[in-house]
């Protein structure tokens, strides 16, 4: 899975947890509170992302993510690691 | 000693199978329609219930909702139970009615109660199914969204209300004592306006099988005639059929809706609670006695002058024999009209008191009696009972009977507004009307 189809996966959620946030607004620099996202509403973009991708990972894992950009990348590295066992 | 100030009726919000907002439901009521239907999701039931309700499909139907109203029940009601998206649809039709958002009270006077308890339970068993099969993915919001308290939080801040806010639980009388408490909180001067909301208890299919195993609900077969199974106080009946439902009143001072030129529906002029001491789920006709003569006694009336009975009424094949007792007693050789608006909207449970309060005031309002649907051999054959059409009369003072099991005895009497209080302007016309003594 490409790094923009993972986006895309998070885009998908994150309309689901922010349904009043048009598509537009969603971009990889923009952070989950810039979207008017508060503490509750990140966690349920991740676990959202991470049952979509059927991914188990640990909520420490993302303490760094500071964008939609650095969410992804987390996924995308345990997609990776998936993908190497 | 001064007469303690009246608590009147300023608004109605509901949503039933019988009908979607006040204006539907009092049609249904008017026609004796039914809502229960055979269901098959989520799994096989039979009821009268709202499936897969959006709190914010309805909101888009309500003339003036503003925007934002709109745009936070929309955010916050994401992942909430059914009962949420209910409740706040009922709270917010009775708020837009009252003129809450045309001539606002201080936001710090209007207070929530949401009567019920042990709403969610749908809700808490699928969380525990999803929790089972994968545990990693558990929403955090399953812990406060599964509280009956979330509802308090979910209303105030939709319609952005910072007065005092509380559930008050007391099973299928839960809508009575809701109402009870109110008018205490409003005449202590802790707030102006109550909004008064109640929602039915969500049942899982492991509730309405206990239900079924004591005998309260009554079997069902899919094959049968659903708007034919719920009989009360029919010789035939078998016990209640649950139905899905939340409503709201706007309580509030006399001197609050005078203030604001608020149109007032009824007068609140008795409420009573008392208990069995009993947990068990058992009638008797004794509190039930109490509890009718304690709301009259408040309301300074003699049992001839009640024009009509909202019965408890719901199927208990020993539940309505208790209540048909306890209505020979309190009102003797003139029995008032009796009918139960569950045999329509089935049983809604923590909702079912204030369903039927709304059901009253809509009858008193509009000078009609809903039918008694499936009553073909009536249990008692002194009581009046509504026959199978609409009655047409007038009704200046209707008493409303909810019990709950563990021992809940609760009545509620209603005025036509216009008689006890000096001026009070009804649907925008300023009254000049008789004093309280």
């Amino acid at each position: 899975m490409t790094s923009d189809q993972i986006f895309a996966v998070v885009k998908r959620v994150v309309l689901t947890v922010l349904p009043d946030v048009s598509p537009e607004e969603i971009q990889p620099q923009r952070s989950l509170a810039e979207l008017g996202a508060n503490s509750i509403d990140r966690l349920d973009v991740t676990m959202g992302a991470l049952e979509a991708l059927h991914l188990h990972v640990s909520m420490v894992e993302f303490a760094g993510v500071s964008n939609l950009q650095g969410l992804v990348s987390v996924l995308e590295r345990h997609l990776t690691g998936n993908s190497q066992t | 000693m001064t007469s303690p100030e009246p608590v009147v009726i300023t608004a109605l919000g509901v949503v039933s199978a019988l009908g979607r907002g006040v204006q539907e439901f009092a049609a249904g009521l008017r026609r004796g329609d039914c809502g229960i239907r055979h269901f098959l999701s989520p799994f096989p039931r039979t009821g009268a219930f709202l499936p897969d309700f959006s709190a914010v499909d309805f909101l888009r139907t309500l003339p003036e909702c503003p925007g934002e109203v709109q745009r936070i029940a929309q955010r916050v009601l994401r992942q909430a139970p059914e009962s949420a998206q209910m409740t706040v649809a009922a709270a917010t039709e009775a708020w837009l009615m009252a003129g809450l958002h045309l001539m606002p009270i201080w936001e710090e006077r209007i207070g929530i109660i949401i009567g019920g308890n042990n709403i969610s339970q749908r809700y808490l068993a699928a969380g525990w199914r999803r929790f089972e099969d994968t545990p990693d993915y558990l929403s955090p919001r399953h812990a406060f969204l599964s509280l009956d308290t979330a509802l308090v939080g979910l209303v105030s801040e939709v319609l952005g209300i910072h007065g005092c806010g509380l559930t008050v639980g007391a099973a299928s009388a839960s809508g009575n004592v809701a109402v009870w408490n109110a008018k205490q909180l409003l005449r202590a001067g802790v707030a102006d306006c109550i909004i008064v909301c109640c929602v039915s208890s969500e049942l899982s299919s492991l509730e309405m099988h206990a239900f079924q195993l004591l005998g309260a609900a009554a079997p069902v077969s899919l094959e049968s005639c659903p708007a034919a199974l719920y009989r009360p106080f029919d010789a035939t009946s078998q016990g209640f059929i649950p139905g899905e439902a939340a409503a709201c009143i706007v309580l509030e001072t006399a001197s609050s809706a005078r203030l604001r030129g608020a149109r007032v529906w009824a007068a609140v002029t008795g409420a009573s609670l008392s208990l069995d001491g009993s947990h068990l789920p058992h009638a008797s006709t004794s509190g039930e006695v109490h509890a009718m003569y304690s709301a009259l006694l408040e309301s300074q009336l003699h049992p001839t002058e009640v024009d009509y009975v909202n019965a408890h009424g719901s199927g208990s094949i020993q539940g309505d024999r208790c209540e048909c007792d306890a209505l020979v007693e309190v009102f003797g050789e003139k029995q008032p009209w009796v009918n139960s608006t569950k045999s329509l909207t089935g049983h809604c449970l923590a909702a079912a008191g204030l369903v039927e309060l709304v059901a009253c005031t809509l009858q008193m309002s509009e000078g009609f009696l809903h039918p008694n649907r499936n009553l073909r051999q009536p249990i008692d054959h002194r009581i009046r009972f509504v026959g199978d059409q609409s009655v047409a009369t007038p009704l200046k003072n209707v008493l409303s009977n909810s019990f709950g099991f563990g021992g809940f005895n609760s009545s509620i009497v209603l005025r036509q507004p216009g008689m006890e209080f000096g001026n009070v302007f009804v649907a925008g016309e300023k009254i000049q009307s008789a004093s309280w003594n």
